[in-house]
């Protein structure tokens, strides 16, 4: 069989999934993310997205230790030990069953909104980017 | 239609209590996510890129009035007004909150539904063609083996956690329009000799990362031996098929590296050990599910509807809708109606609350109550009087259901995409989108005539780019969406799986692309009845290739 860039990818997620289990499970991406960058700078602002646990909607982790669906009130964060300690603050809601799938996106910052980097975080925080006539509007 | 016993009601009754409590349980902070995941799963519930998605069976397509109501109701009340058909005859709600999905599921268990297998690594929601017992074509209803596969498979102790997920297709007709090739397992009723039932068995087809045709293991199995049959194949697989690598888990791969004929041998021997046991399938049980099945009694009608014609000579629109949107029942004067969910710039396989609502309503006044699902993403009145389809088209128009385009280009197959999945690297709906408005007009869907294009975001392949005759796939190039175009896919009985063309396109550049390889098409078309697959096939890539890339 022909070699595949998505070969990679499973190899890398193999591996990742063979750590959990010789771990126990105890282990996530935000806590492999924590031990392997903690001390690396921040190449740019981020901030902290999940999805709460009962309803499954987008937030962001504001300066207050709060989740907001408002992606402007989010924390900006632009350093490493701020960081760290975040990270840190979202995995213990995510033990409180608060908030599900935590994870730290790249973003700018321009006239007080907050834009994420990555097209699929655009998309989580702006909504489907789909067009449909029959769609009711809603809050 | 199938209608749920004592022991149906009561497991779904029983699930449903228990998914609660689980709920209850997760909500309260008492299990874990890595817990709950599994638990949700085995209940349709995923997670997605905005929040929860439900994803509801209906077995092999096939829905009443009073469950389209009540699916309308559920998009209504917990969801955001509508829902999505998906190519595996299934419902998806993209906006169900957790702690509403018990009531959403106790809800659908009064009308006979759940969302039970609809993931996870067990045998998945049993397919079956769209048109299933009203085709000219076919030689019997796959239907009633469909139930009889769902009965059995239903919270299968043995096969609740096979090395991967399991997907199976019913045809009863030669020309396969359930993609039964592109299946785990895909089954042909057949007639024998003596005229009873049986089935050619297929096996090893997917699509994914790794697409494959699938392979015949048997060309007649009887009726009789059939659950056995199937029972044996999932045995070898269960006891083979790889669980180191979850790319390598289907059974596809397993066909691949085994060989057919040592698979066949293999599936035999087991076969040998359990035929004629508890799966023998007792001619009385089959006759009891045939039963649920029969067709409606339909008026003895003549061939032609004066009605119909008449009604298509002075409304141009219906003529185009009657030529392109019906299907040759096997009852003269009767037809199966596509409602395309592809309104030309829309979103394929969505339909709202109300438009739920009136198709429940038009399947009750004029159709048996009788709706199904295609995977193709578009609903169908498998069941309608010739004389009856003015009345029904007028009423589909009022509720902008009434686009003339199944099969044509516009009949577009997507997948949800970046818009809503989380395991999607780009964007398919709004390519879809696109693509419809850049073909729309009527003439030149006319002039196209078949072609199927088909989209997916991502390597997965949900939107069956892979089969697709025009098949495109999102990937993302250093964080930028970039499409693939493959060309010559096909589903039917003559599958194929589409060659990639040539180096990706933009997103904006895609549009043009494939109008280009329609435009080379139309110039290289030995006729106008010459459709763009048998051109490509006669062919091959080289003109196409020109066309995209220049010499």
């Amino acid at each position: 069989m022909k070699w595949q860039w998505q070969d990679v990818f499973s190899a890398t997620a193999l591996l990742f999934e063979k750590l959990k289990q010789a771990l126990g499970g105890a282990i996530d991406y935000v806590s492999v993310r924590i031990a392997c960058l903690a001390d690396t700078p921040v190449p740019m602002p981020e901030i902290l997205t999940a999805n709460r646990l009962s309803d499954g909607d987008v937030v962001y982790r504001a300066a207050s230790g709060t989740w907001v669906a408002d992606i402007d009130a989010a924390e900006v964060i632009d350093d490493a030990e701020r960081r760290t300690a975040a990270e840190a603050a979202a995995l213990g809601d995510v033990s409180a069953s608060l908030v599900v799938e935590v994870a730290t996106i790249a973003v700018s910052v321009a006239d007080g909104h907050v834009v994420p980097k990555r097209l699929r975080e655009r998309i989580r925080a702006f909504g489907p980017t789909v067009k449909s006539d029959h769609r009711p509007v809603t809050a | 239609m199938y209608r749920y016993d004592e022991f149906d009601a009561t497991f779904v009754r029983q699930r449903v209590s228990q998914f609660a409590d689980q709920v209850e349980r997760r909500l309260k902070g008492e299990i874990t996510e890595d817990e709950f995941k599994p638990l949700r799963l085995m209940n349709g519930v995923y997670l997605q890129l905005h929040a929860y998605m439900l994803r509801v069976a209906i077995p092999y397509g096939t829905l009443s009035s009073t469950q389209m109501r009540r699916l309308a109701h559920i998009a209504r009340v917990y969801d955001k007004g509508y829902g999505h058909f998906t190519t595996r005859q299934n419902i998806q709600f993209n906006w169900p909150a957790l702690k509403d999905v018990p009531s959403i599921l106790s809800e659908l268990a009064e009308v006979e539904m759940h969302a039970i297998q609809t993931s996870g690594n067990c045998i998945r929601n049993v397919t079956a063609d769209h048109f299933a017992g009203a085709a000219f074509d076919e030689a019997d209803d796959p239907r009633p083996y469909a139930e009889i596969l769902r009965q059995w498979s239903s919270l299968h102790p043995e096969f609740s956690f096979l090395p991967r997920k399991f997907k199976i297709a019913v045809t009863g007709a030669g020309h396969d329009r359930a993609a039964i090739r592109l299946h785990d397992i895909g089954l042909e009723v057949k007639r024998g000799k003596d005229g009873g039932i049986g089935f050619a068995v297929y096996v090893g087809g997917g699509q994914g990362r790794t697409p494959m045709i699938a392979r015949e293991l048997a060309a007649f199995v009887p009726e009789a031996d059939i659950l056995a049959y199937v029972d044996a194949i999932l045995r070898v697989y269960n006891l083979f098929g790889r669980r180191d690598n979850k790319y390598k888990a289907r059974i596809k791969i397993l066909v691949h590296e085994t060989g057919i004929d040592e698979l066949r041998q293999l599936v035999e021997d087991e076969f040998r050990q359990i035929r004629g046991g508890v799966l023998g399938l007792p001619a009385e049980e089959v006759a009891r599910i045939r039963a649920y099945f029969e067709p409606p009694t339909l008026t003895t009608r003549s061939g032609t509807s004066a009605t119909l014609e008449a009604a298509r000579a002075e409304n141009p629109a219906l003529d185009r809708f009657a030529r392109q949107n019906l299907h040759r029942h096997k009852a003269q004067g009767h037809t199966s109606l596509t409602i395309s969910l592809k309104p030309i710039g829309g979103i394929p396989g969505d339909a709202s609350a109300e438009q739920m609502e009136a198709v429940a309503d038009i399947a009750e006044r004029w159709a048996f109550s009788e709706i199904r699902v295609s995977h193709e993403q578009n609903l169908i009145l498998p069941h309608l009087a010739l004389d009856d389809v003015p009345a029904v088209y007028e009423a589909l128009a009022a509720a902008g259901l009434a686009t003339a385009n199944a099969g044509a280009i516009t009949d577009i197959i997507a997948c949800p995409g970046l818009d809503y999945c989380a395991l999607a690297n780009a964007r398919s709906i709004p390519l879809a989108s696109q693509l419809s408005e850049r073909f729309g007009a009527p003439e030149r869907q006319d002039e196209i005539g078949p072609l199927s294009i088909k989209i997916s975001g991502c390597i997965n392949a949900c939107g069956h780019h892979h089969v697709g005759h025009i098949g495109i796939l999102g990937v993302d190039r250093k964080g930028e969406e970039f499409y693939q175009i493959s060309l010559g896919g096909n589903p039917d009985e003559s599958a194929s799986i589409g060659q990639i063309i040539g180096p990706g396109f933009s997103a904006e550049g895609v549009i043009d692309a494939v109008e280009t390889v329609v435009d080379a098409y139309i110039k290289l078309r030995a006729s106008p009845d010459e459709t763009f697959l048998a051109a490509y096939r006669r062919l091959g890539e080289a003109p196409f290739k020109e066309a995209l890339y220049g010499a």
